[in-house]
């Protein structure tokens, strides 16, 4: 990815100071100066009377340290380069320029490839993902040794040293050694070099001591001792990728392919034919087959993990979310359950109030019930509280009207009434009253 | 010829005085000559609202009647009580009685000649030359509120909405009829002003098959000056006081 590499460059960039920097530039070149005095010292045929270097590690270990640490530390790849041409000294002196034109191409050639990577593959160094791998072996491999092959092989022939019918052989033989060693080196610096996405348990010690001895001596059995053929090393690879990922993958093949070559170099093992370009061949296909075999089936193995990985994670947070939403939902049911109470409640004593209304207006009393509504400090209470003013102002206009209205009637008890005006009658009083009236009422006229 | 006038009401306090006090102050205004005999005598109380001083009222029914005096001695002329700007006051007098518990005492214990309080009052009307004599009497029905509805030639009963009254209303108007009262009048006085006072009277001339010559309004204006003066004369413009007025027409008619 991208961004992990950019990560991984700007973080070198920042915060060092020029000696930290110069440290790490010397330690680079170091390393790049060891590894080439060792390919040019132990992995080399002599064809013709001229040394073959079958696969170029240095060309991968270029490559994998300015993925990982940025382009800023390329001055330590035509270092490392020109110590190592330096320090070797039985071999023909070269002109200076095209020593110098060779080391650019090989610089220029990690520098391509590293640019070109994350732009094209989104490319992250742990080489976790099937297309970091593919990637690495199209434009880091493939294209950056076209690059250091043409401009090493341009060097050489523009010089002199080589006529123009050479171009064809020795660009194959450059190209083919900087791919091996890209596909060779590369990986095993990229995955310890890079943050791997899942890191491995590291309970699994002893499992990995006891790959590395399989791995050493399957390699030994097979290509020191002839035992066996080379395709039986495939299971310790399928064994190293399946259980320790890219960084056990890349490990023990750069163990397998590491004895390989040296027992190849020299002499032992199936790959060795009467003729060294046949020997040649057979090591070089051998490399290239166990390389992208063990990358492709490591990448494939992260994936899948990954995957499972991310599958059980959605899980789990899939169960979190569903026990978050059960409780959301429990909690939603209850504020309603509450809700629905009160409105139940609230009808009841709606109830209340039309059941007083009823008995209003059928002439009984008022119920007691509507006490309670009219505490309620709501507009229910307030209705209640105005309607038992109004049902006993209305009670008491209907008891007024009664009176008033038996205050109408005129009811006279007649059997009272004869027997009171009897009493009055039929005293002597009023008989002598009676038979006196005229007289009384104009006493003169009489 | 004078008309007399008997005031009753078969039960107190149906503001029986209070009425006749209006009544014949109304009729003095117009330019009659008009007597007042408070025959309550166990009651006493009319004299209050001619504001007679009871310390000073002098000689009453009381003295008449046990012969102490004449009963011309025993009248008191009040017209100054209705006089007015511009109002002709043809008289108004009255015979109070006397409100000494001793002389109630000797009335309620040993009573009195009838037949002189009847002479008293002709000789009244004559004495005065009156054209209106009201005759306050005792409420229910005893020998003098006999006489006094015997002589009359109108009977004005006052009685309230209300089923005593109306019951006892029911044996006055009996007994006057039996007594050959030439002219019957009730009054409702005191009612609700929430009453229909048109179906009260209907019911009332229905019931007794008398005329009613009013439904007076239980008035708090009337309330609140009590006894204490003539409301008419107070209050000439009020509804009550109209009421009043009516009552005149019908009894003047």
């Amino acid at each position: 990815m991208s961004t992990r590499a950019a990560e991984v460059s700007s973080s070198g960039a920042a915060g060092h100071s020029a000696g930290a920097y110069l440290l790490r530039v010397s330690l680079f070149a170091v390393l790049y100066f060891g590894l080439a005095r060792l390919a040019d010292s132990v992995l080399v045929f002599v064809e013709a009377g001229e040394p073959v270097t079958p696969v170029w590690p240095p060309a991968g270990l270029a490559l994998a340290g300015l993925l990982l640490w940025g382009y800023r530390f390329w001055p330590a790849i035509p270092l490392g380069h020109a110590l190592a041409y330096l320090s070797v000294l039985d071999h023909p002196p070269l002109p200076l320029l095209t020593l110098s034109l060779a080391v650019a191409g090989n610089t220029a050639a990690a520098l391509v490839s590293a640019y070109l990577l994350p732009r094209f593959a989104g490319f992250d160094a742990a080489l976790e993902r099937l297309q970091d791998v593919l990637g690495l072996l199209v434009v880091g491999a493939l294209v950056g040794g076209a690059v250091a092959a043409t401009v090493g092989v341009a060097s050489l022939w523009l010089t002199g040293i080589i006529p123009e019918s050479a171009w064809g052989p020795v660009w194959r033989v450059w190209w083919i050694g900087d791919v091996l060693g890209v596909l060779g080196a590369a990986p095993a610096v990229l995955a310890w070099g890079a943050r791997p996405r899942r890191a491995v348990a590291r309970e699994r010690g002893w499992e990995a001591v006891s790959l590395l001895v399989a791995a050493v001596a399957v390699s030994g059995l097979v290509f020191r001792l002839g035992i066996g053929e080379s395709y039986a090393i495939f299971p310790v690879l399928v064994w190293a990728a399946l259980r320790f990922g890219q960084r056990g993958a890349a490990t023990t093949m750069v163990v397998v392919l590491g004895m390989a070559a040296w027992y190849t170099t020299h002499g032992y093992g199936p790959f060795v034919e009467a003729r060294v370009s046949e020997s040649l061949v057979d090591l070089q296909t051998f490399i290239a087959v166990v390389a992208v075999t063990a990358l492709i089936l490591a990448a494939t193995v992260s994936e899948r993990q990954r995957a499972q990985a991310d599958l059980r994670q959605a899980n789990e947070e899939l169960e979190t979310r569903v026990i978050e939403r059960t409780a959301q939902l429990s909690q939603a049911y209850d504020e309603l359950s509450r809700l629905h109470e009160q409105e139940v409640e609230y009808l009841r004593e709606v109830d209340k109030v039309t059941g007083a209304a009823a008995a209003v207006e059928s002439g009984s009393v008022l119920p007691e019930s509507l006490t309670g509504v009219a505490q309620r400090p709501d507009k229910l209470g307030q209705l209640a509280r105005v309607f038992r003013r109004m049902a006993q102002e209305v009670v008491a206009r209907e008891s007024r009207l009664k009176e008033q209205v038996a205050q109408l009637r005129i009811e006279i008890d007649e059997a009272k009434k004869v027997r009171q005006v009897a009493e009055i009658t039929e005293t002597e009083y009023f008989q002598q009253l009676r038979q006196r009236a005229q007289q009384l009422r104009n006493p003169r006229g009489a | 010829m004078a008309t007399t006038i008997a005031v009753h009401s078969f039960r107190g306090g149906t503001g029986k005085s209070n009425v006749t006090a209006n009544l014949a102050a109304t009729m003095a205004r117009r330019g009659r000559r008009v007597g007042v005999v408070d025959t309550d005598i166990q009651s006493p109380g009319i004299h209050v609202l001619f504001g007679l001083d009871e310390e000073k009222m002098g000689r009453s029914l009381n003295d008449y009647l046990w012969g102490r005096c004449g009963i011309d001695e025993v009248a008191h002329d009040v017209s100054a009580v209705v006089k007015g700007a511009g109002v002709t006051v043809g008289g108004l007098y009255l015979i109070p009685s006397s409100i000494k518990a001793g002389e109630i005492a000797r009335v309620l214990r040993e009573g009195y000649d009838v037949e002189r309080l009847n002479t008293g009052l002709h000789e009244f009307i004559d004495h005065l030359k009156l054209d209106y004599l009201f005759i306050d009497t005792h409420p229910g029905l005893n020998e003098e509120t006999l006489l006094s509805i015997t002589i009359s030639d109108v009977l004005l009963i006052i009685l309230r909405p209300d089923r005593q009254d109306y019951q006892g209303t029911a044996v006055t108007v009996e007994v006057a009829r039996k007594l050959d009262v030439p002219r019957l009048l009730l009054i409702v006085n005191k009612a609700l002003a929430a009453l229909d006072f048109d179906a009260l009277r209907q019911q009332a001339e229905h019931a007794y098959q008398a005329p009613v010559a009013a439904v007076l309004p239980l008035s708090e204006d009337v309330v609140q000056l009590a006894s204490s003066g003539i409301f008419c004369l107070r209050y000439p413009d009020h509804a009550w006081t109209r009421e009043i007025d009516r009552i005149v027409d019908q009894i003047t008619r």
